[in-house]
Formats: C-alpha cells, structure tokens, sequence
C-alpha cells in the first residue's frame, strides 16, 4: 500500500519518495503549476521530451521550480544538492525570452529543517532561491 | 575567519583549471595531503586535484581542506564566475595573498575580504534562518518574498542593510574593507576612478589593471555608527548606490 497523506512516505527508498511526494505536491501545492513534463513546444504542437528540462519540476510565468527531498538523517545528502545546485546555477534558463526566477523547493522530514536550512545561504549565493519545508508527519 | 569572495567575467577560460593552479602553491601552506571533492565525497591527494579537475572536466569545483572549503562556480544568469574561499583564512594576512595570486588573471572583476557572521546575518532574508538558530528577528523589518503560492514566505527586508549584497549582471554590489576592483569593473558601473582615488577615508593603490582599496583598518564587522558610513559610502561610490 503506498503511503497517504505522506505518513510513512520518509521510510520509502529515496527514488520512491521523491516520486510519492512530487505527486502529491502536483495535486496540492503545485495544482496551479505547469509540470515541465506536459509542456508543448509552441514550435511543434507537441509535448516536449521530458529531458529537456532535466533539472525543473514545475513553471509559473517566470518562475521555475526544481523539487527535491531530503532525508536529513540519511549520507551523502549535501554532496548531492551541491551538485544538483552546480547543475541549476550554471543552466540558463528563459520563458518567453525572459530569465527564469530559479527557485529550489526542498521537502525534509519532520525535524530536518535546521540541518537543510545551510543551504538557503549556498543557494542564494549562486542565485538560486531555496525555500525548506517540513513534509508529513 | 576572513572569507574570500572573488568575481570572474565570462573572459575566463578554462576557469577551473586555471583558478586551482594558481592557487595552489597558497593553498599548501595549509598543510593538508588530502582534500575532499565536495561534489562526491570522493578524498583526492591535494597535489592530484588539478589532474582531476582536467580528467573530468570540471567547470566548477568544492574542494573542501583543513575544515574549510575552495569553491568555484559559473552564475550562468548574472553571466560571471565567483570563487569563494570559506573558513580556511584567519586573519587579513592570509587571506590577502589567495586574492593576489588571482588579480592578474584575465576575466578578474572584483575581490573583497569580508567578516564571515557579520556577512552572514546582514543577508539573511530567510526567516528559517533565523529561527533554526534561534535568533531573534521580530525587531527587523519584513516584506514578502514576492514568489507565488505555495512558495511565498515573509522575509526579513535587507535592502538597507549596509553589508548587504546583490548579484548583478557581470558583477556582485558587494563592499569590504578589503577590496581589490578591476578598471573593467569601474567602466562597467561608470566609476570616475579618480572621484574614487581623492577620498580621504579610503587608502586606494592602482596596480594596473586594479585599484586595491582599504576602506577600513579591519573587516567590517558592524550596521552602525562610522563603519556603517564607511560601507555606505563604498557602495555608493563603487556602485552609485
């Protein structure tokens, strides 16, 4: 049974999270939201592979989001989002012509705030708006 | 600690590469064998990193030695490089020379030595910040992120803060008692180089191709009283702000 409500959904291997979460957050949170995996190409009328936009989950006029969620008590996290953060810093990303607001929306598990919350500052350094939120619990 | 933040145009090329090796006969006298690649985790012999940079072909790198780290990154919107040098120089002394290993190289806009906390809490917009360390905030002014649901939070407003910092096009509006700033720079803001050389306060040697500023006889450390008169009119000189 897979969790509900995102009760339980922490004791999930990290691939299965992030996709529990992210579509949870698509029907909730983000329900407003393109997910950059339905956009079109205005150029072709049709869907754009989802590999184009490696990197950004949801878009909102000018404003592209990357989401990602960390289990603070887990290893390796920091590496990753510092390398995931190298990757969305150096891409230049434009809707209609116009630099992208880059914002990194991070889901932690209940009591994970005060580890994640480093990276607000290493984000905002290489323009990149992180905001960390508690999810479940 | 004095941090180190320092600015690259476009005009850098191979910047990894290149950052790494010219700073590296600075960073031995740190006396670390090995260093830990911040991306992987992966431990690296100090004297191996330049061949792992060129091997993989790094455009960036975080290189983390002697509990500190060396990081260097392209900010592809603002179109420049930063490199910053975190928790590994103690004192003005030390720092000093990693910046002049740097000034010479082509693509350099700016340096600035600057006061680790007093940097930290004048930029500090997010109230998690806050409130993970238990700082009191309620004193300090506030405005809205300005982003869209579910992403709109209440922020502290910096924008009066005189250690404050903004990315812009090809440069950071940043001030320290310790800059260096390159004449590309100077054009590029529309800086009257000698309006900047006639301050009596400011202590200003051209080295060529840079203006080597002392605003201060130590880091800035302070949002009030002669050292926030001082950054205020830094900035306002440097960047007519």
């Amino acid at each position: 049974m897979p969790p509900e409500n995102g009760k339980n959904v922490w004791d999930l291997e990290p691939r299965a999270r992030g996709r529990q979460i992210e579509t949870t957050l698509t029907d909730t949170d983000y329900k407003d939201w393109a997910r950059t995996d339905n956009l079109i190409n205005p150029k072709t009328g049709q869907p754009f592979k989802s590999n184009n936009f490696p990197v950004i989950d949801f878009q909102l006029d000018t404003n592209v989001v990357s989401l990602k969620t960390i289990d603070t008590r887990g290893k390796g996290w920091s590496y990753d989002m510092r390398t995931h953060m190298d990757t969305l810093q150096s891409s230049k990303i434009t809707v209609d012509g116009v630099p992208a607001t880059k914002i990194l929306d991070i889901r932690v598990q209940p009591g994970g705030m005060a580890d994640a919350s480093k990276l607000i500052e290493y984000g905002k350094q290489r323009n990149i708006t992180v905001i960390i939120k508690e999810f479940g619990g | 600690m004095a941090e180190i933040e320092i600015v690259f145009s476009e005009r850098l090329h191979d910047g990894a590469s290149v950052v790494w090796g010219r700073l590296i006969q600075q960073l031995k006298n740190f006396n670390e064998d090995a260093v830990i690649d911040g991306f992987t985790g992966k431990k690296i012999g100090l004297a191996d990193v330049s061949d792992y940079l060129k091997k993989n072909k790094c455009q960036s790198f975080f290189i983390e030695l002697a509990n500190g780290s060396v990081e260097f990154s392209y900010v592809a919107d603002k179109a420049f490089y930063r490199l910053d040098i975190k928790h590994l120089a103690n004192s003005i002394e030390v720092a000093r020379p990693l910046i002049e290993a740097l000034i010479d190289e082509p693509g350099f806009v700016q340096a600035r030595i600057y006061d680790a906390e007093y940097d930290r809490w004048q930029n500090a917009e997010s109230l998690t910040l806050f409130e993970v360390e238990r700082v009191e905030h309620a004193h300090l002014p506030k405005k809205s992120n300005g982003l869209p649901f579910p992403l709109t939070q209440e922020v502290v407003d910096i924008s009066k803060n005189p250690g404050r910092w903004v990315l812009r096009n090809g440069y950071i509006e940043a001030v320290g008692a310790f800059m260096w700033v390159s004449k590309y720079l100077l054009q590029l803001v529309g800086v009257d180089e000698k309006k900047l050389m006639d301050i009596d306060c400011f202590a200003v040697e051209d080295l060529g191709g840079v203006l080597k500023i002392a605003a201060y006889n130590q880091c800035f450390t302070a949002a009030v009283g002669a050292q926030a008169e001082r950054q205020d009119l830094l900035r306002e000189v440097l960047f007519n702000a």
